[in-house]
Protein backbone atom coordinates (compact mmCIF):
# COMPACT_ATOMS: atom_id res chain seq x y z
CA UNK A 1 0.00 0.00 0.00
CA UNK A 2 2.43 2.54 0.59
CA UNK A 3 4.15 1.98 -2.62
CA UNK A 4 0.98 2.59 -4.08
CA UNK A 5 0.82 6.02 -1.79
CA UNK A 6 4.37 7.00 -2.69
CA UNK A 7 3.87 6.51 -6.62
CA UNK A 8 0.40 8.42 -5.99
CA UNK A 9 2.51 11.30 -4.60
CA UNK A 10 4.76 11.67 -6.93
CA UNK A 11 2.27 11.45 -9.98
CA UNK A 12 0.69 14.44 -8.20
CA UNK A 13 3.41 16.62 -7.40
CA UNK A 14 3.91 15.76 -11.11
CA UNK A 15 0.48 16.91 -12.61
CA UNK A 16 0.37 20.09 -10.48
CA UNK A 17 3.87 20.87 -12.45
CA UNK A 18 1.56 21.08 -15.38
CA UNK A 19 1.37 23.88 -17.69
CA UNK A 20 -1.93 22.46 -19.08
CA UNK A 21 -3.62 22.10 -15.19
CA UNK A 22 -2.21 25.83 -14.37
CA UNK A 23 -3.99 27.42 -17.18
CA UNK A 24 -7.24 25.16 -16.83
CA UNK A 25 -8.01 25.95 -13.52
CA UNK A 26 -6.79 29.90 -14.22
CA UNK A 27 -9.66 29.32 -17.43
CA UNK A 28 -11.91 28.09 -14.94
CA UNK A 29 -11.62 30.64 -11.79
CA UNK A 30 -11.65 33.44 -14.40
CA UNK A 31 -14.92 32.00 -15.90
CA UNK A 32 -16.60 31.92 -12.37
CA UNK A 33 -15.28 35.03 -11.49
CA UNK A 34 -17.04 36.82 -14.81
CA UNK A 35 -20.28 34.87 -14.70
CA UNK A 36 -21.03 38.27 -12.93
CA UNK A 37 -21.59 39.60 -16.81
CA UNK A 38 -24.82 37.06 -16.57
CA UNK A 39 -26.75 39.03 -14.36
CA UNK A 40 -27.99 42.18 -16.27
CA UNK A 41 -29.11 40.16 -19.28
CA UNK A 42 -30.65 37.16 -16.71
CA UNK A 43 -34.45 38.68 -16.72
CA UNK A 44 -34.50 38.32 -12.77
CA UNK A 45 -32.89 34.94 -12.68
CA UNK A 46 -29.43 35.60 -11.74
CA UNK A 47 -29.32 33.67 -8.23
CA UNK A 48 -30.04 30.58 -10.50
CA UNK A 49 -27.84 31.20 -13.43
CA UNK A 50 -24.81 32.00 -11.59
CA UNK A 51 -25.55 29.01 -9.72
CA UNK A 52 -25.74 26.68 -12.71
CA UNK A 53 -23.22 28.39 -14.54
CA UNK A 54 -20.76 28.31 -11.38
CA UNK A 55 -21.58 24.07 -11.14
CA UNK A 56 -21.69 23.18 -15.13
CA UNK A 57 -17.89 24.98 -15.06
CA UNK A 58 -16.88 22.88 -11.82
CA UNK A 59 -17.70 19.68 -13.70
CA UNK A 60 -16.76 20.77 -17.22
CA UNK A 61 -13.04 21.60 -16.43
CA UNK A 62 -12.96 18.91 -14.01
CA UNK A 63 -13.73 16.88 -17.35
CA UNK A 64 -11.06 18.67 -19.51
CA UNK A 65 -8.61 18.19 -16.66
CA UNK A 66 -9.18 14.18 -16.71
CA UNK A 67 -8.97 14.36 -20.30
CA UNK A 68 -6.38 16.74 -21.17
CA UNK A 69 -4.14 15.11 -18.03
CA UNK A 70 -5.33 11.85 -16.79
CA UNK A 71 -5.12 10.25 -20.51
CA UNK A 72 -1.23 11.15 -20.76
CA UNK A 73 -0.27 9.87 -17.13
CA UNK A 74 0.68 6.71 -18.20
CA UNK A 75 2.01 7.46 -22.02
CA UNK A 76 4.30 10.13 -20.84
CA UNK A 77 5.80 7.02 -18.43
CA UNK A 78 6.68 5.03 -20.94
CA UNK A 79 7.45 8.03 -23.63
CA UNK A 80 10.25 9.48 -21.48
CA UNK A 81 11.37 6.20 -19.96
CA UNK A 82 10.54 7.22 -16.27
CA UNK A 83 8.95 3.70 -16.31
CA UNK A 84 12.37 1.81 -16.17
CA UNK A 85 13.21 3.80 -13.11
CA UNK A 86 9.92 2.19 -11.61
CA UNK A 87 10.03 -1.14 -13.17
CA UNK A 88 13.18 -2.11 -12.22
CA UNK A 89 11.35 -1.42 -8.39
CA UNK A 90 9.96 -4.66 -6.60
CA UNK A 91 6.73 -2.62 -7.63
CA UNK A 92 3.84 -4.95 -8.89
CA UNK A 93 1.72 -3.61 -12.20
CA UNK A 94 -1.49 -2.87 -9.96
CA UNK A 95 0.44 -0.76 -7.49
CA UNK A 96 1.64 0.96 -10.30
CA UNK A 97 -1.73 1.59 -12.37
CA UNK A 98 -3.60 2.45 -9.10
CA UNK A 99 -0.76 4.98 -7.06
CA UNK A 100 -0.90 6.79 -11.21
CA UNK A 101 -4.80 6.79 -10.92
CA UNK A 102 -4.89 7.39 -7.08
CA UNK A 103 -2.55 10.86 -7.85
CA UNK A 104 -4.42 12.02 -10.73
CA UNK A 105 -7.85 11.79 -8.60
CA UNK A 106 -6.38 13.74 -5.65
CA UNK A 107 -5.41 16.64 -7.77
CA UNK A 108 -9.11 16.02 -9.16
CA UNK A 109 -10.03 16.55 -6.10
CA UNK A 110 -8.29 19.92 -5.65
CA UNK A 111 -8.55 21.34 -8.22
CA UNK A 112 -12.52 20.60 -7.53
CA UNK A 113 -12.38 22.15 -4.34
CA UNK A 114 -10.34 25.18 -5.15
CA UNK A 115 -12.95 25.66 -7.92
CA UNK A 116 -15.76 25.25 -5.66
CA UNK A 117 -14.34 27.40 -2.91
CA UNK A 118 -14.23 29.94 -5.38
CA UNK A 119 -17.64 29.45 -6.95
CA UNK A 120 -18.82 29.14 -2.90
CA UNK A 121 -17.17 32.79 -2.34
CA UNK A 122 -18.56 34.36 -5.37
CA UNK A 123 -21.88 33.29 -4.52
CA UNK A 124 -21.53 34.83 -1.45
CA UNK A 125 -20.11 37.82 -3.10
CA UNK A 126 -23.19 38.09 -6.09
CA UNK A 127 -25.47 36.94 -4.13
CA UNK A 128 -25.08 38.25 -0.33
CA UNK A 129 -25.64 34.60 0.90
CA UNK A 130 -23.97 31.51 0.87
CA UNK A 131 -26.35 28.04 -0.27
CA UNK A 132 -24.52 25.49 1.72
CA UNK A 133 -26.93 23.46 -0.36
CA UNK A 134 -24.43 23.51 -3.29
CA UNK A 135 -22.30 21.39 -1.30
CA UNK A 136 -24.24 18.12 -2.09
CA UNK A 137 -23.17 18.63 -6.00
CA UNK A 138 -19.33 18.31 -4.95
CA UNK A 139 -20.10 15.12 -3.07
CA UNK A 140 -21.69 13.97 -6.07
CA UNK A 141 -18.68 15.46 -8.24
CA UNK A 142 -15.85 13.48 -6.25
CA UNK A 143 -17.85 9.97 -7.32
CA UNK A 144 -18.24 11.19 -11.05
CA UNK A 145 -14.82 11.99 -11.29
CA UNK A 146 -13.40 8.90 -9.25
CA UNK A 147 -15.53 6.87 -12.14
CA UNK A 148 -14.25 9.27 -15.14
CA UNK A 149 -10.46 9.24 -13.95
CA UNK A 150 -11.04 5.41 -13.95
CA UNK A 151 -12.32 5.47 -17.42
CA UNK A 152 -9.30 7.40 -18.59
CA UNK A 153 -6.23 5.88 -16.93
CA UNK A 154 -7.97 2.61 -18.69
CA UNK A 155 -7.99 3.60 -21.79
CA UNK A 156 -4.69 5.17 -21.53
CA UNK A 157 -3.14 1.84 -20.81
CA UNK A 158 -4.05 0.64 -24.41
CA UNK A 159 -3.90 3.90 -26.99
CA UNK A 160 -2.09 6.91 -27.25
CA UNK A 161 -3.72 9.62 -25.07
CA UNK A 162 -5.67 11.79 -28.11
CA UNK A 163 -7.67 8.42 -28.80
CA UNK A 164 -7.61 7.99 -25.00
CA UNK A 165 -9.30 11.59 -24.59
CA UNK A 166 -11.67 10.88 -27.36
CA UNK A 167 -12.52 7.10 -25.96
CA UNK A 168 -12.98 9.21 -22.13
CA UNK A 169 -15.16 11.79 -24.31
CA UNK A 170 -17.60 9.78 -25.65
CA UNK A 171 -18.15 7.79 -22.68
CA UNK A 172 -18.86 10.62 -20.62
CA UNK A 173 -21.42 11.45 -23.22
CA UNK A 174 -22.89 7.68 -23.89
CA UNK A 175 -23.08 7.77 -20.10
CA UNK A 176 -25.76 10.44 -20.08
CA UNK A 177 -27.45 8.59 -22.69
CA UNK A 178 -27.75 5.19 -21.06
CA UNK A 179 -31.39 5.76 -20.06
CA UNK A 180 -32.37 6.19 -23.74
CA UNK A 181 -31.48 2.31 -23.90
CA UNK A 182 -34.81 1.33 -22.43
CA UNK A 183 -36.91 3.95 -24.74
CA UNK A 184 -35.10 2.73 -27.37
CA UNK A 185 -36.86 -0.66 -27.41
CA UNK A 186 -40.09 0.62 -26.77
CA UNK A 187 -39.94 2.74 -29.78
CA UNK A 188 -38.53 0.96 -32.09
CA UNK A 189 -41.05 -2.23 -30.99
CA UNK A 190 -38.72 -4.37 -30.71
CA UNK A 191 -38.99 -6.59 -27.73
CA UNK A 192 -36.46 -9.15 -29.10
CA UNK A 193 -33.87 -6.40 -28.60
CA UNK A 194 -35.20 -6.37 -24.85
CA UNK A 195 -32.70 -8.44 -22.94
CA UNK A 196 -29.64 -6.98 -25.26
CA UNK A 197 -30.99 -3.25 -24.22
CA UNK A 198 -31.05 -4.06 -20.60
CA UNK A 199 -27.81 -5.81 -20.35
CA UNK A 200 -26.33 -2.95 -22.23
CA UNK A 201 -28.47 -0.43 -19.66
CA UNK A 202 -26.92 -2.61 -16.44
CA UNK A 203 -23.16 -2.70 -18.17
CA UNK A 204 -22.39 0.32 -19.39
CA UNK A 205 -21.90 3.28 -17.83
CA UNK A 206 -24.62 5.68 -16.53
CA UNK A 207 -23.39 9.18 -15.52
CA UNK A 208 -27.25 10.93 -14.83
CA UNK A 209 -26.61 8.67 -11.11
CA UNK A 210 -24.08 11.06 -10.37
CA UNK A 211 -26.38 14.29 -12.00
CA UNK A 212 -28.37 15.86 -9.17
CA UNK A 213 -27.27 19.56 -10.45
CA UNK A 214 -30.90 20.61 -11.29
CA UNK A 215 -32.05 18.99 -7.58
CA UNK A 216 -29.03 20.65 -5.85
CA UNK A 217 -30.00 24.20 -7.74
CA UNK A 218 -33.90 23.98 -6.68
CA UNK A 219 -33.39 22.57 -3.03
CA UNK A 220 -34.89 19.30 -4.15
CA UNK A 221 -34.25 16.60 -1.55
CA UNK A 222 -31.75 14.04 -2.59
CA UNK A 223 -32.96 10.69 -1.43
CA UNK A 224 -30.37 9.05 0.81
CA UNK A 225 -30.22 5.95 -1.40
CA UNK A 226 -28.82 8.39 -4.67
CA UNK A 227 -25.58 9.19 -2.21
CA UNK A 228 -25.16 5.34 -1.47
CA UNK A 229 -26.14 4.66 -5.10
CA UNK A 230 -23.34 7.22 -6.28
CA UNK A 231 -20.38 6.23 -4.00
CA UNK A 232 -21.19 2.09 -4.52
CA UNK A 233 -21.75 2.73 -8.29
CA UNK A 234 -18.11 4.51 -8.69
CA UNK A 235 -16.39 2.65 -6.15
CA UNK A 236 -17.05 -0.71 -7.60
CA UNK A 237 -16.67 0.27 -11.32
CA UNK A 238 -13.53 1.99 -10.87
CA UNK A 239 -12.03 -1.34 -8.61
CA UNK A 240 -13.75 -3.01 -11.61
CA UNK A 241 -11.88 -0.98 -14.64
CA UNK A 242 -8.49 0.06 -12.31
CA UNK A 243 -7.99 -4.01 -12.40
CA UNK A 244 -8.36 -4.24 -16.03
CA UNK A 245 -6.52 -1.71 -16.66
CA UNK A 246 -3.57 -3.16 -14.46
CA UNK A 247 -4.20 -6.46 -16.81
CA UNK A 248 -4.08 -4.61 -20.29
CA UNK A 249 -1.01 -2.73 -18.43
CA UNK A 250 0.91 -6.12 -17.98
CA UNK A 251 0.19 -7.45 -21.08
CA UNK A 252 1.72 -4.22 -22.85
CA UNK A 253 4.30 -4.90 -21.15
CA UNK A 254 5.38 -8.31 -22.11
CA UNK A 255 4.64 -7.99 -25.51
CA UNK B 1 7.53 44.33 -32.88
CA UNK B 2 6.91 43.99 -36.32
CA UNK B 3 4.57 40.74 -35.80
CA UNK B 4 3.35 43.00 -32.92
CA UNK B 5 1.76 45.60 -34.92
CA UNK B 6 0.91 43.18 -38.01
CA UNK B 7 -1.51 41.51 -35.82
CA UNK B 8 -3.28 44.82 -34.93
CA UNK B 9 -3.54 45.88 -38.00
CA UNK B 10 -4.94 42.30 -38.81
CA UNK B 11 -7.13 43.01 -35.83
CA UNK B 12 -8.34 46.26 -37.06
CA UNK B 13 -9.11 45.15 -40.19
CA UNK B 14 -11.20 41.56 -39.13
CA UNK B 15 -13.24 44.60 -36.68
CA UNK B 16 -14.22 46.38 -39.89
CA UNK B 17 -15.28 43.99 -41.91
CA UNK B 18 -17.13 42.43 -38.70
CA UNK B 19 -19.20 45.69 -38.01
CA UNK B 20 -19.47 46.28 -42.00
CA UNK B 21 -20.15 42.52 -43.12
CA UNK B 22 -22.95 41.64 -40.21
CA UNK B 23 -24.86 44.63 -41.72
CA UNK B 24 -24.57 43.62 -44.96
CA UNK B 25 -26.35 40.05 -44.09
CA UNK B 26 -29.98 40.47 -43.85
CA UNK B 27 -31.75 37.57 -41.55
CA UNK B 28 -34.84 36.71 -43.35
CA UNK B 29 -38.02 36.17 -41.69
CA UNK B 30 -38.00 32.70 -40.73
CA UNK B 31 -34.90 31.81 -41.02
CA UNK B 32 -33.47 33.45 -37.65
CA UNK B 33 -33.86 30.45 -35.72
CA UNK B 34 -34.18 27.73 -37.95
CA UNK B 35 -31.02 25.91 -36.44
CA UNK B 36 -33.21 25.99 -33.26
CA UNK B 37 -33.48 21.56 -32.25
CA UNK B 38 -36.68 20.41 -30.32
CA UNK B 39 -36.28 20.19 -26.66
CA UNK B 40 -35.81 16.30 -26.62
CA UNK B 41 -32.86 16.39 -28.83
CA UNK B 42 -30.69 19.09 -26.85
CA UNK B 43 -31.39 17.46 -23.88
CA UNK B 44 -30.28 13.87 -25.43
CA UNK B 45 -26.96 15.64 -26.28
CA UNK B 46 -26.59 17.96 -23.77
CA UNK B 47 -24.74 15.50 -21.58
CA UNK B 48 -25.88 16.10 -18.03
CA UNK B 49 -25.45 20.30 -18.31
CA UNK B 50 -29.52 20.75 -19.40
CA UNK B 51 -29.87 23.50 -16.96
CA UNK B 52 -27.05 25.39 -17.92
CA UNK B 53 -28.22 24.93 -21.73
CA UNK B 54 -31.76 26.28 -20.41
CA UNK B 55 -29.99 29.43 -18.89
CA UNK B 56 -28.74 29.85 -21.93
CA UNK B 57 -31.67 29.81 -23.53
CA UNK B 58 -33.43 31.79 -21.33
CA UNK B 59 -30.89 34.37 -22.40
CA UNK B 60 -31.52 33.85 -26.03
CA UNK B 61 -34.97 33.72 -25.62
CA UNK B 62 -34.78 37.78 -23.92
CA UNK B 63 -32.72 39.11 -26.57
CA UNK B 64 -34.81 37.51 -29.34
CA UNK B 65 -37.53 39.00 -27.59
CA UNK B 66 -36.27 42.55 -26.80
CA UNK B 67 -35.09 42.79 -30.79
CA UNK B 68 -38.42 41.70 -31.83
CA UNK B 69 -40.02 44.26 -29.63
CA UNK B 70 -38.11 47.14 -31.40
CA UNK B 71 -38.36 46.17 -34.44
CA UNK B 72 -41.18 44.39 -36.33
CA UNK B 73 -43.15 43.23 -33.05
CA UNK B 74 -44.04 39.87 -33.93
CA UNK B 75 -42.55 36.73 -32.10
CA UNK B 76 -42.67 33.83 -34.60
CA UNK B 77 -40.36 31.52 -32.37
CA UNK B 78 -41.01 32.73 -29.05
CA UNK B 79 -43.30 29.50 -28.12
CA UNK B 80 -40.87 27.05 -29.26
CA UNK B 81 -37.99 28.75 -27.66
CA UNK B 82 -40.15 28.60 -24.33
CA UNK B 83 -41.14 25.16 -25.29
CA UNK B 84 -37.68 24.02 -25.63
CA UNK B 85 -36.43 25.72 -22.53
CA UNK B 86 -38.93 23.99 -20.39
CA UNK B 87 -38.35 21.06 -22.06
CA UNK B 88 -35.00 20.97 -20.33
CA UNK B 89 -35.68 22.42 -17.25
CA UNK B 90 -38.74 21.59 -16.25
CA UNK B 91 -38.48 23.16 -12.89
CA UNK B 92 -37.42 26.52 -13.91
CA UNK B 93 -41.17 28.41 -13.19
CA UNK B 94 -40.08 31.84 -14.41
CA UNK B 95 -39.88 30.24 -17.73
CA UNK B 96 -44.12 29.42 -17.74
CA UNK B 97 -45.24 32.47 -16.18
CA UNK B 98 -43.42 34.92 -18.06
CA UNK B 99 -43.10 33.04 -21.48
CA UNK B 100 -47.28 32.71 -20.56
CA UNK B 101 -47.74 36.56 -20.19
CA UNK B 102 -45.47 37.49 -22.94
CA UNK B 103 -47.16 34.96 -25.38
CA UNK B 104 -50.44 35.99 -24.06
CA UNK B 105 -49.62 39.99 -23.90
CA UNK B 106 -47.35 40.38 -27.05
CA UNK B 107 -48.15 37.34 -29.05
CA UNK B 108 -51.91 37.62 -28.65
CA UNK B 109 -51.97 34.23 -28.46
CA UNK B 110 -53.72 32.68 -25.50
CA UNK B 111 -54.40 29.35 -27.20
CA UNK B 112 -50.41 28.83 -26.91
CA UNK B 113 -49.88 30.81 -23.39
CA UNK B 114 -52.28 28.21 -21.84
CA UNK B 115 -50.40 25.28 -23.93
CA UNK B 116 -47.06 26.65 -21.90
CA UNK B 117 -49.01 27.13 -18.56
CA UNK B 118 -50.78 23.60 -18.55
CA UNK B 119 -47.61 22.34 -19.03
CA UNK B 120 -45.89 24.16 -16.38
CA UNK B 121 -48.74 22.88 -14.05
CA UNK B 122 -48.15 19.15 -15.06
CA UNK B 123 -44.25 19.07 -14.32
CA UNK B 124 -44.90 21.13 -11.33
CA UNK B 125 -47.89 20.54 -9.60
CA UNK B 126 -46.76 21.73 -6.11
CA UNK B 127 -46.33 25.44 -7.75
CA UNK B 128 -48.86 28.31 -6.75
CA UNK B 129 -47.18 30.64 -9.36
CA UNK B 130 -48.61 28.91 -12.65
CA UNK B 131 -52.33 28.58 -11.65
CA UNK B 132 -52.13 32.47 -10.36
CA UNK B 133 -50.94 33.34 -13.39
CA UNK B 134 -53.45 31.16 -15.47
CA UNK B 135 -56.06 32.59 -13.56
CA UNK B 136 -54.22 36.41 -14.39
CA UNK B 137 -54.60 36.22 -17.66
CA UNK B 138 -58.23 34.94 -17.50
CA UNK B 139 -59.09 37.75 -15.71
CA UNK B 140 -57.06 40.57 -17.23
CA UNK B 141 -56.75 39.06 -21.00
CA UNK B 142 -59.94 36.63 -21.62
CA UNK B 143 -62.18 38.50 -19.31
CA UNK B 144 -63.22 35.33 -18.14
CA UNK B 145 -64.13 35.80 -14.66
CA UNK B 146 -64.95 32.68 -13.40
CA UNK B 147 -62.44 30.58 -15.10
CA UNK B 148 -59.99 33.16 -13.22
CA UNK B 149 -61.58 33.22 -9.89
CA UNK B 150 -61.14 29.25 -10.70
CA UNK B 151 -57.76 29.46 -11.10
CA UNK B 152 -56.88 31.92 -7.95
CA UNK B 153 -58.69 29.23 -5.56
CA UNK B 154 -56.56 26.60 -7.69
CA UNK B 155 -53.50 28.99 -6.60
CA UNK B 156 -54.32 29.33 -2.89
CA UNK B 157 -54.74 25.95 -1.71
CA UNK B 158 -50.88 25.15 -2.97
CA UNK B 159 -48.16 24.97 -0.18
CA UNK B 160 -46.79 28.30 0.06
CA UNK B 161 -49.00 30.04 -1.72
CA UNK B 162 -49.50 34.08 -0.35
CA UNK B 163 -52.57 35.09 0.94
CA UNK B 164 -53.13 37.40 -1.95
CA UNK B 165 -54.15 34.20 -4.12
CA UNK B 166 -57.40 33.49 -1.80
CA UNK B 167 -58.11 37.63 -1.87
CA UNK B 168 -57.91 37.55 -5.33
CA UNK B 169 -60.06 34.78 -5.95
CA UNK B 170 -62.79 36.03 -3.91
CA UNK B 171 -62.46 39.58 -5.10
CA UNK B 172 -62.88 38.03 -8.48
CA UNK B 173 -66.14 35.82 -7.19
CA UNK B 174 -67.60 38.88 -5.74
CA UNK B 175 -66.73 41.88 -8.17
CA UNK B 176 -66.31 40.39 -11.42
CA UNK B 177 -65.06 42.97 -13.87
CA UNK B 178 -64.22 45.20 -10.65
CA UNK B 179 -61.75 47.83 -11.55
CA UNK B 180 -60.33 47.67 -7.89
CA UNK B 181 -59.34 43.64 -8.87
CA UNK B 182 -57.53 44.53 -11.70
CA UNK B 183 -55.54 46.91 -10.23
CA UNK B 184 -54.89 45.34 -6.89
CA UNK B 185 -53.76 42.60 -9.62
CA UNK B 186 -51.51 44.55 -11.74
CA UNK B 187 -49.81 45.75 -7.95
CA UNK B 188 -49.48 42.77 -6.79
CA UNK B 189 -47.83 41.40 -10.02
CA UNK B 190 -45.26 44.06 -9.35
CA UNK B 191 -44.27 42.91 -6.72
CA UNK B 192 -44.33 39.29 -7.51
CA UNK B 193 -42.09 39.54 -10.37
CA UNK B 194 -38.37 39.49 -10.56
CA UNK B 195 -37.65 40.58 -13.51
CA UNK B 196 -37.29 44.39 -14.82
CA UNK B 197 -39.51 43.75 -18.20
CA UNK B 198 -42.22 42.03 -15.79
CA UNK B 199 -42.17 45.32 -13.27
CA UNK B 200 -42.79 47.60 -16.55
CA UNK B 201 -45.49 45.28 -17.72
CA UNK B 202 -47.55 45.72 -14.61
CA UNK B 203 -47.02 49.17 -14.48
CA UNK B 204 -48.32 50.29 -18.09
CA UNK B 205 -51.01 47.87 -17.36
CA UNK B 206 -51.62 49.60 -14.71
CA UNK B 207 -51.45 52.85 -16.84
CA UNK B 208 -53.97 51.66 -19.41
CA UNK B 209 -56.28 50.97 -16.72
CA UNK B 210 -56.14 54.48 -15.29
CA UNK B 211 -56.21 55.84 -18.84
CA UNK B 212 -59.19 53.83 -20.05
CA UNK B 213 -61.34 54.93 -16.76
CA UNK B 214 -60.40 58.63 -17.98
CA UNK B 215 -61.87 57.97 -21.11
CA UNK B 216 -65.05 56.63 -19.57
CA UNK B 217 -65.03 59.43 -17.44
CA UNK B 218 -64.97 61.77 -20.60
CA UNK B 219 -67.70 59.94 -22.29
CA UNK B 220 -69.72 59.96 -19.23
CA UNK B 221 -68.94 63.63 -18.16
CA UNK B 222 -68.27 65.14 -21.51
CA UNK B 223 -64.81 66.33 -20.73
CA UNK B 224 -61.57 64.82 -19.76
CA UNK B 225 -60.74 64.80 -16.18
CA UNK B 226 -58.04 66.96 -14.54
CA UNK B 227 -56.40 64.75 -12.21
CA UNK B 228 -57.05 60.66 -10.66
CA UNK B 229 -58.17 62.70 -7.61
CA UNK B 230 -61.17 64.20 -9.66
CA UNK B 231 -61.85 60.28 -11.10
CA UNK B 232 -61.76 58.83 -7.20
CA UNK B 233 -64.28 61.81 -6.03
CA UNK B 234 -66.35 60.80 -8.81
CA UNK B 235 -66.00 57.23 -8.58
CA UNK B 236 -64.11 56.27 -11.50
CA UNK B 237 -61.39 55.37 -9.58
CA UNK B 238 -61.57 53.27 -6.14
CA UNK B 239 -58.43 54.75 -5.22
CA UNK B 240 -54.53 56.35 -6.58
CA UNK B 241 -52.40 53.28 -6.91
CA UNK B 242 -48.54 53.49 -5.94
CA UNK B 243 -46.29 51.16 -6.70
CA UNK B 244 -42.81 51.82 -5.09
CA UNK B 245 -42.08 54.84 -4.91
CA UNK B 246 -43.88 55.58 -8.15
CA UNK B 247 -46.54 57.70 -8.49
CA UNK B 248 -49.06 58.04 -11.16
CA UNK B 249 -50.46 61.80 -12.14
CA UNK B 250 -53.21 62.17 -14.84
CA UNK B 251 -51.33 65.28 -16.71
CA UNK B 252 -52.42 67.05 -19.88
CA UNK B 253 -54.53 63.67 -20.71
CA UNK B 254 -51.77 61.85 -19.97
CA UNK B 255 -51.02 59.36 -17.75
CA UNK B 256 -47.38 60.38 -16.46
CA UNK B 257 -45.43 57.77 -14.19
CA UNK B 258 -42.95 60.11 -11.86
Amino acid sequence: MNKVLAISLNTFKESVRDKVLLSLSALGLFLIAISKIVVPISIGQANKIIKDLGLGLVELFSLLIIILIGTRILYQEIERKTIYSIVSKPVKDWEFVFGKSLGLYILIILIQLILFLIFIIFNKFYLGKIDWYLLNALYFFIFEFLFLNAIAVFFSCFTTPITAGILTLLVFFMGQLTHYLKDLVVLLKLPELNAIANFLYFVLPNFSVFNVKASVVYHIPISINSYFLAASYSILYSIILLSLSSMFYSIKEYL
Amino acid sequence: MKRLIFIFILIFFLSITIRIGFKWIPVREGEELLFFPSGKFIHAISSGFDNLIADFIWIEAGVYFGEHRLSDRKYPYLYHIFNVLTDLDSKFLPAYTIGGILLCDDVKRVDLSMKLLNKGMFKNPDSWEIPFVKGFIHYLYTKDYIEASKWFLISSMKENAPDMTYKFATWTLLHGQGIEVAMNLWINFYYISKSDLMKEKAIKGMAKILYNQADRFKEEKGYFPSSLEEMVNNNFLPFIPRIDSLRFVLREKQIIIE
